[in-house]
């Protein structure tokens, strides 16, 4: 599966040396082995608050990207924040983990069932599979 | 490379209006003002970065005309990559026209006999719809090219309507060598984006270079449609003092990008699959880019 996920949102574009670009249909599958019983989305979004693409609950993947964003924004706003690992947020009605992939952030909202290692490591596979596709495009 | 592009046709009949529409930024309104043209006009106009139109506008008035074949003869007639002929549907002398077309044709014959040759039936817009096949008189006008064992692409075209962008990008692209490989990489950025389709245009005169299509729509004249409507929103917006530099049209049925591309080129993708999310479209026209800049630098004018 690891080999299939590094392969799936890129897709060599000419014949010889290929420029890489993003699989709008393969994206979610990948998002998608981060969904287990009690996670409700994960997102992949860009610095701006927009989504790339979505697994589980799709409808909540826009409000969930925006959010997940600001705070990140929020953090790297502070003086001497240093480089940020992963976020993990507690919420009153659920948890979130965010961690930063190439240029982009992946988010990953779950019920409070889903523990935080759980969650932490979820977004540290999506970070393995996703890292070196994400920094190469258009290369 | 210089490609020598010959107008003609007889006075009023809209070659120098034309010309200004699409090279010029005129809209249609500007040109009222101009005035006829004396004797032959020289332009050279950029396209596509590398290829140079060199194009002669050629007064229609009767005494520059007997000129044309006579005295100017070859100095006109010679190396000529494309001639454009404009007929006026207005014209009241059809028979001349005719005369002066067939010597044209002639001239062309014994100058430069491989030039492509495309007659514009012009002012479409004064005649009623069910008039227009008549007047267009398309058989007649091959006929008389059979005669001088040439062949002609006639167009219907009005400069208040996408008619002019039609012909002219057809004509254009008869002067852009190697498309070939610019579409096949056009159609795998549409195939990878999973598009409807991606179109290329030229960034000044906004007329269509290429186009991918996966699929297939009712209307066969969007593009030329969007290039007249494009135009001329770029063309408000300049009056405005503001650039345009990029439109998104979203809806329940499609999202629509319209970004500026290469150094010379705009790129419109049209994305109807509303899983496909706007961002990743856009991530991709961006990664493309830099890819296209070279093979349109490379395309050998």
């Amino acid at each position: 599966r690891a080999s299939s996920a590094t392969a799936a949102p890129r897709r060599p574009f000419g014949e010889g040396s290929g420029m890489s670009l993003l699989d709008p249909k393969a994206l979610p599958e990948v998002l998608g082995e981060a969904v287990s019983p009690g996670v409700r989305v994960v997102t992949l979004l860009n610095r701006s608050g927009l989504q790339l693409g979505s697994a589980g609950n799709n409808a909540a993947a826009a409000t969930i990207a925006a959010i997940a964003s600001k705070v990140w924004q929020s953090h790297e706003k502070v003086d001497d924040a240093g480089a940020l690992g992963c976020l993990l947020i507690e919420c009153s009605e659920g948890r979130l983990a965010i961690k930063s992939i190439a240029s982009f952030l992946v988010a990953c909202c779950a019920d409070a069932s889903v523990p935080f290692g759980a969650l932490k490591s979820k977004v540290e596979m999506l970070h393995a599979s996703l890292q070196w596709p994400l920094q190469h495009i258009g290369q | 490379m210089l490609q020598k592009v010959l107008l003609m046709g007889k006075s009023g009949a809209g070659k120098t209006s034309m010309r200004s529409i699409i090279f010029a930024n005129y809209l249609a309104r500007d040109t009222m003002r101009l005035g006829a043209t004396i004797d032959v006009e020289h332009s050279h106009v950029r396209f596509l970065g590398n290829l140079v139109l060199n194009l002669w506008d050629c007064g229609g008035q009767e005494a520059f005309m007997e000129n044309y074949f006579e005295s100017q003869r070859d100095h006109i007639f010679r190396n000529v990559q494309v001639l454009i002929y404009v007929f006026d549907i207005e014209s009241r002398e059809l028979a001349k026209d005719i005369e002066y077309y067939g010597s044209c044709l002639q001239a062309m014959r014994q100058n430069s006999k491989t030039a492509k040759i495309f007659c514009l039936v012009h002012k479409m817009d004064l005649v009623p719809d069910e008039q227009r096949e008549q007047v267009f008189r398309q058989s007649e006008l091959q006929a008389v090219a059979a005669k001088h064992d040439l062949q002609v692409t006639c167009f219907k075209t009005s400069i208040w309507d996408e008619t002019l962008y039609r012909a002219w990008s057809q004509m254009v692209h008869a002067l852009i060598p190697n498309r070939d490989s610019l579409q096949t990489h056009l159609d795998k950025l549409c195939r990878v984006c999973q598009a409807d389709e991606v179109v290329l245009f030229e960034r000044a005169t906004f007329l269509v270079i290429c186009e991918a299509v996966l699929a297939s729509h009712d209307d066969v004249h969007r593009h030329e449609k969007i290039s007249n409507i494009i135009k001329q929103f770029k063309l408000s917006c300049s009056k405005s003092q503001a650039q345009f530099a990029t439109m998104q049209v979203r809806n329940a049925r499609y999202s629509a990008f319209i970004e500026g591309f290469t150094s010379t080129t705009y790129a419109m993708v049209i994305v109807s699959d509303p899983r496909i999310q706007p961002a990743t479209t856009l991530i991709n026209i961006e990664a493309s880019r830099a890819h296209f800049e070279s093979l349109i630098a490379q395309l050998k004018m």
